[in-house]
C-alpha cells in the first residue's frame, strides 16, 4: 500500500507554554488578531490570561467570545464578518473543540464568501486565510492539529466538515496546566473523544504506519492516565498525558480519518445535543467488533493496547468481541452514560439508522453496512 | 396508453397490445430488468429460443425532458452469460415513443434460415418483411439501402454481419438524428448475436403522422419541472468538456494520471496520448470540415457527438468516443487517430463493440499474434472479423475467448466481457464497479473517478462505487448519463416529475429506490439463478498482484468489501 504521512502542526507543549503566545503569535508576523473563545473559558480566567499575553507583546486585540457548543453555521458566520470587518491578520483560538473549529470556520471565510455550508467536504481550492494559533484547554479533540473542522449546518439540522488547508493552525500550544480545571465530567467526554479518535482512525481505511502509531500510543495514554484525570483532575501528570494522548489521536485521524462511530456520534449530536465525546462513546465499543470482520488485525492491536490478552488463533469474531468488552470497560470507568440513561428512547434508533448511514463521513466506513445494521449496533449499545 | 409490440419469429407474426400495468410506471434498464426476471429464465442458452430480446423507452419517454429519448435494449448476454441492458443514443427511442410503443418483445427463433426486417410505417403499422436480400450487408450500406426504399424520415436499428455470425462480442447499431448514420452502438454484451439468433436484420421506425400524446397525471405541473431541469442541464452542459470537445477530453485527464489502459493494462504511462488527446482531434475536426456539438438524439444540451473526417474532407465515422479511442489507441500502443478512426468505422460498420474488440487486438498483441502498436496489423484483424475468416470469428468472440486461445495470461475481463478505458488500479472504485456490476466490467454502471477521496487509495471507494451503481440504475431508466449527471444539485425533482406524470407522491424514493436500488437487486437476482457465484465478482489476478507503473498501485480492495456491496 501506498500512503501519504500528513503532519501539520507545529506544536509547543509543556506546562506554562501558553505564556508564550504572545511571543509566538507576533514571530508569525501578526499584528491585529481576533481571539475566539467562550463564555466559561472568561469566567475561569484563561482568556484574559491570554489576552494579557498577547497584549504585552504588543499584538492588537479583536475578541470573539460567542463560541456556542456544536457551533452553528450562522454564528461562524457573524463572527467571520467580525474578522472581515476588523481586518485582523490573525487568530488565536482558546478552548475546546468547539472554540478551535470555530475558528477555522472563520479562517475558511476571510477570503471565500460565505455561506460556508457551500465548502463542506474536502476542499482543495479554497483561497488561504490567515496565520492561526490554536491552544486547547480539553483533552479530547485534538483539532489544534487536524485539517478539518465539524459544524453544525442550521438549514440541514446536521453536521458536516470542511478538510481543507485553510482548517490548519501555523502553531499549536498545548498548556496542561490550562486543562487542570476542566471538572471530572468533561474530563471523560472529552477523554473518550480522543479514544474514539484512536481507534477509529486504528480501523479506517486510511490509516498508515504512522498513524496506527500514534494511535496506539494514544490507546495506551488514555486507557492508564484517563481514569486518574477522572478522579483526580489535580494530577498534572495525567493531565499531560492526556492533552498529549489527545494531540496523538489527533495526528492519527488527520492521517487514518474516522468512521462509523463519528457518523453516529454526528447524527446523535445533532438530534439529541449530547456532548460530542459521550455521543462518541455510546456505540464505539460495538463500532470496533463490526470492524474486526476486516480489520482484525488493527482491532487486535487496540486490544493489546488496551492490555487484553488474546490466543494466537483467535478468529475475527473472537477480537471483536474481546476489543468491545475491553472498550466498554474503559469507557464505563470514567462513568460515561448510556443511550438509556441519557434519555434517549429506544424507538428513536429505528429513525437515526438511516441518517447514520445519510451521514457525510459514512462514505469512510471500512466495510458497508447498511442502516438495519447500524439499528443492531445501536440496539446492542442502547443499556451497554 | 403505452403499446408493446411482440414479435415472434417463428410464427413470423407481430402483435400490438397495450403495455403491461405491472410496466406503466417503468422504462430503460428498470423495465428490463423486471421483464427478465418474470419472463426469461436466467439459465436459457442467450442465442436458444427461450431468450428474448427487448427494446425499449424510458421512463420519461415521449416527454420534454432533455435526453429521455435512450434507447434500452435487453436480454440475457451471450457474452456474460447473464442479464444484459445496453442502452444506446441515436435517434431509434424517440421514434418509438411518437409511435407510442414503450416496448418491443422479440421472441422464438425462426423455424427455417432466413432475415426478416421489422417495419414500423407512418401509420403505425407493424409489419415483418423478408430481409434476405440484405444477407451479409453490413450497417452503412444497410442503412443506405433502407433509406432507398423506405425514405428519410426515419430511424435504424441494425445489425451488421458480426450480428448475423452470432459473434459474441456483436453490437446493435443505431442511427443518429440528422445523419441518419448508423454509429451509435448498443454496444456491450453480444446484443447483436441475440438479434442475429433471431434473424432479425432491422427495425425501421418511420415518423408517425400522428404523434403519440403522453398521458400526464398534471401536464402544466410536469412541464414546469422538466422545464426547471432542463435549464439546469443546459447551463451546466455549456461548461462540459463533453460538449464543448467531445467524451475524448477524457484522455487529457487519464492519460496523465495513470488511469489510461497502456498496452493491455500494463499499468504503464503512455507519453504520446496527446497524438489522440483532445486538441489533435479539434484540430483535426477544424481543418477537415469535421463537427462536434452534435446532438445524436432530438433535444438533447449536451450534444456530445461528432462527425469526423478523413484526411481529404471524406465522412470517415463519428459518435467517435473517449473508449475507443483509449483502447485502440493507448492499450495498443497506437498514437494514430486517423488509423483508430478507421477501426471505429469497421466497428460500426459490421457491428461491434468497440471496447471487446480493442481489448482483444490488445490481448493478440500481449501474446505476440501481432506486433505493439501496428495500426495496419490491427486494422488486418478486423477485416479478418469482418470476412468471418476462422481467426477472424474467434476474434467475434471476443477478448477472452482469444486471450485464452493465445494463452494470454493477462486478459482483462470480468463476467466475460472487457473492460472499459479506465485502468481499475489507479481508479479503485471503478474497480469495484468493474468486479461487482451485474452487466460485466462496464464503466458505465458506475465510474468513480475524481469522486472519491483519491482513485489509486481504499478510502471511501466502495462507497462511492455502491452510490454511483444505484444511480446509474435510475440514470438509464430515465435519460442519457450525461445529462443525468448535471442534475445531482436537484435529484429530488426527478421524484416529483414521476408523481406530476404517474401520480402518487413526489417522493424520491420511488427513483432511487423503486428504479436504482431494486433494478440492481433484480439484475443481481437474475445472474444468481443464471449460475453466477460470489467469485464472478472479482477482478482478473494480476490487477491484484502487477503494480501499475505509472503510480505503484495493486488493486487492494479486499473481498469483504466487494461482498456486501449491495447490502441495503
Amino acid at each position: 500500500m501506498i500512503t501519504s504521512y500528513n503532519v501539520f502542526v507545529p506544536s509547543l507543549m509543556g506546562c506554562g507554554s501558553s505564556l508564550r503566545t504572545g511571543l509566538k503569535v507576533r514571530e508569525l508576523g501578526c499584528k491585529k488578531v481576533l481571539v475566539v473563545y467562550d463564555k466559561g473559558l472568561k469566567a475561569v480566567g484563561i482568556a484574559d490570561t491570554i489576552v494579557e499575553n498577547l497584549r504585552n507583546a504588543g499584538v492588537e486585540i479583536v475578541c470573539f467570545d460567542g463560541v456556542l457548543p456544536d457551533p452553528p453555521d450562522t454564528m461562524i458566520e457573524e463572527a467571520a464578518e467580525i474578522a472581515r470587518n476588523e481586518a485582523v491578520d490573525g487568530i488565536v483560538a482558546v478552548g475546546g473543540g468547539s472554540a478551535i473549529d470555530t475558528a477555522k470556520g472563520i479562517n475558511v471565510l476571510i477570503n471565500n464568501a460565505p455561506p460556508i455550508m457551500q465548502y463542506f467536504g474536502v476542499q482543495k481550492r479554497l483561497k488561504p486565510g490567515v496565520p492561526m494559533v490554536f491552544i486547547p484547554t480539553t483533552s479530547g479533540t485534538g483539532s489544534e492539529v487536524t485539517n478539518m473542522c465539524v459544524i453544525s449546518c442550521t438549514s440541514r439540522g446536521n453536521k458536516d466538515s470542511v478538510v481543507s488547508p485553510v482548517c490548519v493552525a501555523s502553531l499549536a500550544i498545548l498548556d496542561p496546566e490550562l486543562t487542570l480545571g476542566l471538572p471530572p465530567k468533561m474530563t471523560a467526554s472529552t477523554g473518550v473523544d480522543a479514544l474514539a479518535h484512536a481507534v477509529e482512525s486504528l480501523t479506517g481505511g486510511n490509516s498508515n504506519p504512522l498513524s496506527d502509531a500514534l494511535a496506539r500510543e494514544a490507546i495506551r495514554t488514555i486507557a492508564k492516565w484517563l481514569p486518574i484525570a477522572y478522579k483526580d483532575g489535580s494530577n498534572i501528570e495525567a493531565r499531560e498525558q492526556m492533552l498529549l494522548a489527545s494531540m496523538f489521536a489527533g495526528m492519527a485521524f488527520t492521517n487514518g480519518l474516522v468512521h462509523l462511530g463519528h457518523s453516529i456520534a454526528h447524527t446523535l449530536g445533532a438530534i439529541f445535543h449530547i456532548p460530542h465525546g459521550v455521543a462518541c462513546a455510546v456505540a464505539l465499543p460495538e463500532v470496533i467488533e463490526y470492524t474486526a470482520r476486516t480489520e482484525y488485525k488493527k482491532v487486535r492491536m487496540i486490544c493489546e493496547c488496551l492490555g487484553v490478552e488474546l490466543p494466537e488463533d483467535a478468529s475475527p469474531e473472537e477480537i471483536g468481541a474481546a476489543a468491545r468488552n475491553a472498550l466498554r470497560a474503559l469507557i464505563k470507568s470514567v462513568d460515561i452514560p448510556n443511550m438509556k440513561e441519557l434519555g434517549i428512547p429506544i424507538e428513536a434508533i429505528a429513525k437515526v439508522a438511516p441518517l447514520v448511514i445519510a451521514d457525510a463521513g459514512f462514505a469512510l466506513v471500512p466495510y458497508r453496512i447498511p442502516a438495519s445494521k447500524v439499528a443492531a449496533i445501536l440496539q446492542s449499545a442502547y443499556e451497554a | 396508453m403505452w403499446s408493446k409490440l411482440i414479435i415472434d419469429m417463428k410464427a413470423l407474426t407481430v402483435t400490438k397490445e397495450p403495455l403491461d400495468a405491472e410496466f406503466q410506471e417503468l422504462g430503460g434498464r428498470a423495465l428490463i430488468a423486471q421483464y427478465m426476471i418474470k419472463n426469461v429464465p436466467p439459465q436459457c442458452d442467450p442465442l436458444g429460443n427461450q431468450n428474448q430480446l427487448l427494446f425499449c423507452n424510458t421512463v420519461f419517454a415521449g416527454t420534454k425532458l432533455t435526453t429521455t429519448h435512450r434507447l434500452s435494449i435487453g436480454s440475457k448476454s451471450p457474452l456474460t452469460g447473464g442479464i444484459k441492458e445496453s442502452n444506446v443514443g441515436g435517434y431509434a427511442a424517440s421514434l418509438l415513443a411518437d409511435q407510442g410503443i414503450k416496448l418491443i418483445v422479440v421472441k422464438e427463433l425462426p423455424s427455417s434460415e432466413g432475415l426478416w426486417l421489422l417495419h414500423i410505417d407512418s401509420k403505425g403499422k407493424a409489419t415483418l418483411k423478408d430481409a434476405s436480400i440484405y444477407q451479409g450487408i453490413n450497417n452503412y450500406e444497410l442503412v443506405e439501402k433502407i433509406h432507398e426504399r423506405f425514405g428519410n424520415k426515419l430511424a435504424t436499428i441494425s445489425i451488421g454481419s458480426a450480428g448475423e455470425r452470432q459473434y459474441k462480442n456483436a453490437s446493435i447499431q443505431v442511427s443518429e438524428f440528422g445523419s441518419g448514420h448508423p454509429s451509435r452502438a448498443a454496444a456491450r454484451g453480444g446484443l447483436g448475436a441475440v438479434m442475429g439468433s433471431k434473424g432479425l436484420k432491422a427495425i425501421v421506425i418511420e415518423k408517425p403522422e400522428e404523434r403519440y400524446k403522453v398521458e400526464y397525471a398534471d401536464e402544466a405541473k410536469f412541464n414546469e419541472i422538466c422545464q426547471k431541469l432542463n435549464k439546469v442541464i443546459a447551463e451546466a452542459a455549456s461548461n462540459d468538456p463533453f460538449h464543448n470537445i467531445g467524451t475524448i477530453a477524457t484522455i487529457e485527464v487519464t492519460g496523465a494520471n495513470g488511469i489510461l489502459p497502456v498496452d493491455n493494462f500494463s499499468g504503464r504511462l503512455f507519453p504520446e496520448y496527446t497524438e489522440v488527446g483532445a486538441n489533435k482531434f479539434m484540430t483535426n475536426l477544424a481543418t477537415r470540415g469535421g463537427r462536434n456539438k452534435l446532438a445524436c438524439q432530438p433535444g438533447c444540451v449536451v450534444q456530445c457527438s461528432n462527425c469526423y473526417n478523413d484526411k481529404d474532407g471524406n465522412y470517415l465515422t463519428s459518435g467517435f468516443e473517449y473508449e475507443t479511442i483509449a483502447l485502440f489507441g493507448p492499450n495498443c500502443h497506437i498514437s494514430d487517430l486517423d488509423a483508430i478512426a478507421q477501426m471505429d468505422r469497421i466497428c460500426d460498420d459490421i457491428g461491434v463493440d468497440t471496447i471487446e474488440t480493442a481489448n482483444t487486438i490488445a490481448v493478440c498483441m500481449e501474446a505476440g499474434k501481432i506486433k505493439w502498436g501496428d495500426a495496419d496489423a490491427a486494422l488486418s484483424l478486423l477485416k479478418e472479423m469482418a470476412d468471418g475468416t476462422e481467426f477472424g470469428r474467434l476474434l467475434g468472440n471476443g477478448c477472452e475467448a482469444v486471450g485464452k486461445s493465445l494463452g494470454c495470461k493477462r486478459i482483462p475481463v470480468v463476467k466475460h466481457q472487457a473492460m472499459a478505458g479506465y485502468d481499475p488500479r489507479n481508479t479503485k472504485g471503478t474497480g469495484i464497479t468493474y468486479a461487482t456490476s451485474p452487466m460485466g466490467a462496464d464503466h458505465t454502471a458506475g465510474l468513480t473517478m475524481g469522486r472519491a477521496f483519491d482513485d489509486t487509495g481504499r478510502t471511501a471507494q466502495a462507497y462511492v462505487s455502491n452510490k454511483l451503481q444505484v444511480a446509474m440504475c435510475f440514470a438509464d431508466s430515465m435519460m442519457c448519463i450525461f445529462a443525468f449527471a448535471h442534475t445531482v444539485p436537484v435529484l429530488p425533482l426527478f421524484g416529483e416529475l414521476m408523481a406530476a406524470l404517474y401520480g402518487g407522491s413526489p417522493d424520491f424514493t420511488r427513483v432511487s429506490v423503486g428504479l436504482g436500488v431494486k433494478t440492481l437487486l433484480t439484475e443481481r437476482a437474475y445472474n444468481k439463478m443464471a449460475g453466477m457465484t460470489i467469485e464472478d465478482d472479482r477482478l482478473p489476478d494480476f490487477f491484484y498482484n502487477e503494480r501499475s507503473i505509472a503510480t505503484g498501485s495493486k488493486f487492494d480492495i479486499n473481498n469483504v468489501e466487494l461482498e456486501v456491496l449491495f447490502d441495503f
